[in-house]
């Protein structure tokens, strides 16, 4: 067996004759003394013209369209692909559609449609313990309206809601205030009563004034 | 191979007519590659649209490093190893216990008898890389540099597949003579 490597690597290059001259030369003095080399020539000659089915001028024209639209086709398949994968994980059923349209239409709905005002007056203020919703303003409501419980609630916040009032009141008085004021009161005329009535419903106002200017906190009943 | 990088940009500024020349220019020796590699028309029309797709659209990654046509050789080749591996369809004549070493001197009776088929299922037997570097070598003509390049490996490593190849070819085509040598008798 032939180990001239080099002379069969130049072998199928002679067999298609595109060696330069001194290749050629090199090659056929060799193939002149070895048969094995000849043999494999041989060999390759026959691989060489292996013949191929010519598929027709049809094919061949057609070729360059056909290659050429599915690359367009991909092409597209591309550019939509980003698109196409955020639907196809966008898609859920229609319960789950119609659930988060009803939510929204609920959560806007609430957040654009103004709110009546909460009656303060049939809000259990004193169970609640809080008189955030407190306002000055509202309707005196009827006391007999109001169970034992209510009732018990209404006067432990009316205590400490009036505290501050009677600490007002009795800071402002003169001394003596201990003594029975009914006493003192059946000695003023008419015009003086008149008077101190109206002294003391203009305490009671300013002590209302201060009241609703304090502090959160101050209004907190129980 | 200039020309073919001159189409290359005028295809990529949008003339469809670079396309057409491209594809018209190289259809022919590949169909041809791809044809001895499958042995068949419909497997190698589909692998050589399948081909020219792949360059087309993976345009961006040819560096010119190597001519267009090497780079075409090298995906219709990976392309046709894949058909070979998903359909493992071929029917192969194992020849890969053969020795090395036998005496292929019978070899000449059976080319003359132009057994093409014989020579055609001994190719066939071949491991894969042997074949496909004796077809680029033998049939397509290429340089062995080129085959490192198509093929992804070593000038040496070509070679050596190469060589090992034919003496494979050399030695079945010997046996199966001694064989026929044997039933004529």
């Amino acid at each position: 067996m032939c180990i001239d490597t080099t002379i069969q690597e130049l072998l199928p290059a002679y067999g298609k004759q595109t060696l330069d001259r001194a290749d050629t030369i090199r090659v056929e003095a060799h193939l002149a003394s070895c048969e094995d080399c000849r043999s494999e020539l041989a060999l390759l000659r026959m691989l060489a013209e292996e013949d191929v089915p010519d598929p027709g001028p049809a094919f061949w024209a057609a070729m360059p369209g056909r290659v050429y639209r599915e690359v367009q086709e991909q092409r597209s398949r591309k550019k939509s692909f980003g698109l196409a994968w955020v639907l196809d994980r966008m898609i859920l059923p229609n319960w789950a559609w119609a659930a988060a349209a009803v939510s929204i239409i609920v959560v806007v709905s609430w957040l654009i449609v103004p709110h009546p005002a909460v009656d303060v007056a049939r809000t259990n203020l004193w169970e609640n313990g809080t008189a955030n919703e407190y306002d000055l303003s509202m309707e005196p409501m009827d006391v007999t309206e109001l169970s034992a419980a209510e009732l018990a609630a209404a006067t432990s916040w009316a205590q400490n809601a009036f505290a501050p009032i009677r600490e007002e009141i009795g800071e402002d008085s003169p001394a003596g205030t201990e003594r029975d004021i009914s006493e003192g009161l059946s000695e003023l005329s008419p015009q003086e009563l008149d008077r101190v009535y109206e002294l003391l419903k203009k305490k009671e106002q300013d002590a209302r004034d201060k009241l609703r200017k304090s502090p959160r906190k101050d209004n907190v009943l129980g | 191979m200039d020309q073919d990088n001159e189409l290359i940009d005028r295809y990529a500024a949008g003339d469809r007519e670079a396309f057409d020349a491209l594809v018209l220019k190289h259809q022919r020796a590949l169909y041809a590659l791809l044809y001895r590699m499958v042995s068949n028309h419909e497997d190698a029309a589909d692998l050589l649209q399948k081909t020219f797709v792949k360059a087309f659209t993976g345009l961006s990654g040819f560096e010119r490093r190597s001519s267009f046509k090497t780079w075409l050789y090298q995906i219709a080749i990976n392309l046709a190893k894949n058909m070979y591996r998903d359909r493992a369809k071929f029917t192969r004549v194992s020849i890969d216990d053969v020795v090395l070493q036998r005496d292929p001197r019978t070899l000449d009776a059976l080319i003359h008898k132009q057994s093409r088929l014989l020579l055609r299922q001994a190719l066939a037997g071949l491991p894969e890389k042997q074949r496909m570097t004796v077809m680029l070598r033998v049939q397509e003509g290429r340089k062995f540099e080129e085959i490192a390049v198509i093929m992804q490996c070593s000038v040496g490593t070509a070679k050596a597949n190469y060589h090992h190849g034919v003496q494979k070819l050399k030695l079945s085509m010997g046996e199966k003579d001694g064989k026929d040598s044997t039933r004529e008798n």
